[in-house]
């Protein structure tokens, strides 16, 4: 269902009642490769993806994915192509780990496929590590444990779209790149992935392309070494900061508040 | 426990207790009596509507119990708790003060639109993504408002006989209750069941908050409707004949929740068939005491699911602060 196609943000704004916070933005995101958003506090990286979703009003232009417009869809079927990795996503309840898996399967319920359903759950279990915990409640599982059950539970919808909201915040270094290289092997399958970062190293090394929205509100896009330049970061953040090269591989020092 | 035996020991233990409520008389003990016609009159006439209408009072309250704390993420959600049944008791009364009684299914839709009032206000006024103990709070204030108000309305009470009809709404009892109510109920807790059960698969979805669980599809929007129409139909017409029976909805989906995994969609059938189990059982005890002024219901159900009230809310603020 519409793998490999590109999602493309037409002059779009989006904000909450009448007030623009994502203002105009022409967006094209591949399929095959991570995308990271980043931005200082509040220049509405979080916006960029919960208009997507349709959880922010979307108050001029179109998100296409291939031709069809993802505004106008229908519930189920939006479930059915954007999933949605909310930042500090928890589980209310101390449900079994498996059940909260299985959860994002519900936009299928309707017309469900059990063996369908069984191998995207095992699929995601084993791709987010949380196999072996399967029957255990989420409630006494550490922080870095209940983010992959989460990781996970996005997984199950398998979508041709994942919108990922710092996925990465508060775990540790080891757990920081495990969940990134998860998710650049889920974007390998054609599949259209954008994370929300606050570590622009995270997005120098996991991330193809980048989108950098500054204070202003002005974005800028395109491959993640170009867009996360010494001087861009110091229109965003305010930060001046080291660059330097490991193996061919570019890293980003912020190094002080100018 | 596998949900089937759940189902079947709590459908048991309710076919046991309707049968033993029809062998219960007020202040006669439990016996088997001859069956002659006047047994079969009071088993009719008497004992049949009451027990029946404890039973759709309880599968509703532990329903609604069940529902609101899946969509509300909140252990502490209940009709009774969160001002709903006071205000559909509110609408009963005023009903009652305005003589509006004189058309009887005045007062079904007098303490529905009561109940769908109090929903409205309890949504507008905190929202949905409020912590657990603000939406207790306004529940508070809510059931303050509707008692003021009710006693403001005995107090203008043109006659005793007035007063004492009007109290009947703050004490909930299955006392004198005959087919008229049965029949006054049955179509709004019919809806409003319906409604209600058909919004437990989305509960689940709902554990994963409010932004998740859009994203897998669920409306908020028609959440919310069914929910609050829902609980305000099955609710209000209950309480508009039963009157208030506070504590079942909360104490029950409680109970059964480790034994459903935790799982919200999961509680909901059980939690009616054992609230109705319990609410038959309990309206057993208050005809078992001897005889005089019966002990209510509503009065029982309080004394019981109060103190069970705080030692959750004890429990629940310690959860809260460790996460």
């Amino acid at each position: 269902m519409s793998f490999g196609q590109a999602l493309l943000l037409d002059q779009v704004s989006f904000g909450y009642r009448d007030t623009a916070i994502v203002r105009e933005a022409n967006l094209r995101f591949r399929p095959g490769c991570v995308t990271a958003i980043l931005g200082s506090n509040g220049s509405g990286k979080s916006t960029l993806l919960k208009g997507i979703l349709g959880l922010a009003n979307c108050l001029q232009g179109r998100v296409l994915l291939g031709d069809r417009d993802l505004l106008q869809l229908a519930d189920a079927e939006r479930a059915r192509t954007i999933a949605y990795l909310e930042q500090q996503a928890d589980c209310h309840w101390p449900m079994p780990v498996a059940k909260v898996v299985e959860l994002g399967r519900f936009p299928y319920r309707h017309h469900r496929i059990p063996e369908e359903d069984q191998q995207a759950i095992s699929r995601a279990m084993e791709i987010a590590d949380v196999t072996a915990m399967s029957g255990r409640p989420v409630s006494q599982l550490s922080g870095g444990e209940r983010t992959r059950v989460m990781l996970a539970r996005a997984l199950a919808v398998d979508a041709p779209v994942l919108l990922a909201d710092e996925p990465v915040a508060g775990l540790d270094p080891q757990h920081q790149l495990s969940v990134m290289q998860h998710l650049q092997a889920w974007s390998a399958d054609q599949r259209i992935v954008l994370v929300v970062l606050h570590d622009l190293n995270l997005a120098l090394k996991y991330c193809a392309d980048s989108v950098l929205i500054t204070p202003e509100g002005q974005i800028l896009s395109g491959p993640t070494a170009e867009v996360v330049t010494a001087e861009n970061v110091r229109k965003a953040f305010g930060v001046s900061s080291l660059l330097g090269h490991h193996q061919g591989q570019p890293y980003i020092l912020p190094w002080e508040v100018d | 426990m596998s949900r089937n035996l759940l189902l079947s020991a709590l459908t048991l233990g309710l076919l046991v207790a309707v049968m033993v409520s029809l062998l219960t008389g007020r202040g006669a003990g439990i016996s088997i009596p001859a069956w002659d016609w006047q047994t079969q009159l009071i088993l009719w006439e008497i004992r049949l509507p009451r027990t029946l209408l404890a039973a759709i009072c309880g599968a509703v309250l532990g329903m609604a119990g069940a529902v609101l704390q899946g969509w509300l993420r909140n252990p502490l959600a209940d009709p009774g708790v969160l001002g709903i049944s006071s205000m559909a008791a509110l609408g009963a009364v005023i009903a009652m003060y305005f003589g509006l009684f004189a058309m009887s299914w005045m007062l079904p839709v007098a303490g529905i639109v009561g109940a769908i009032l109090g929903f409205w206000i309890l949504i507008t006024m905190i929202g949905r993504e409020s912590g657990i103990l603000l939406i207790v709070l306004a529940g508070a204030a809510l059931n303050a408002f509707s008692a003021a108000f009710t006693a403001l309305l005995l107090n203008l009470a043109p006659n005793p006989f007035a007063v004492q009809d009007m109290l009947f709404w703050l004490m909930g009892s299955f006392e004198h209750r005959s087919h008229e109510h049965l029949m006054l109920v049955a179509l709004p807790v019919v809806v409003g069941g319906v409604m209600l059960y058909r919004v437990a698969p989305a509960l689940d979805v709902m554990a994963l908050g409010e932004k998740t669980a859009h994203s897998l599809g669920v409306s908020e929007r028609r959440m919310l409707w069914s929910i609050g129409l829902g609980t305000a139909l099955a609710v209000g017409a209950c309480v508009s004949v039963a009157g208030v029976i506070g504590f079942a909805g909360l104490v029950v989906p409680h109970l059964l929740r480790p034994l459903t995994q935790w799982q919200p969609r999961l509680l909901v059938l059980p939690s009616a068939i054992a609230g109705a189990l319990l609410l038959v059982s309990a309206d057993i005890l208050v005809r078992l005491l001897p005889p005089g002024q019966e002990l209510r219901i509503g009065v029982v159900t309080a004394l019981l699911g109060g103190p069970f009230f705080l030692w959750l809310l004890k429990h629940v603020r310690r959860a809260e602060v460790e996460l």
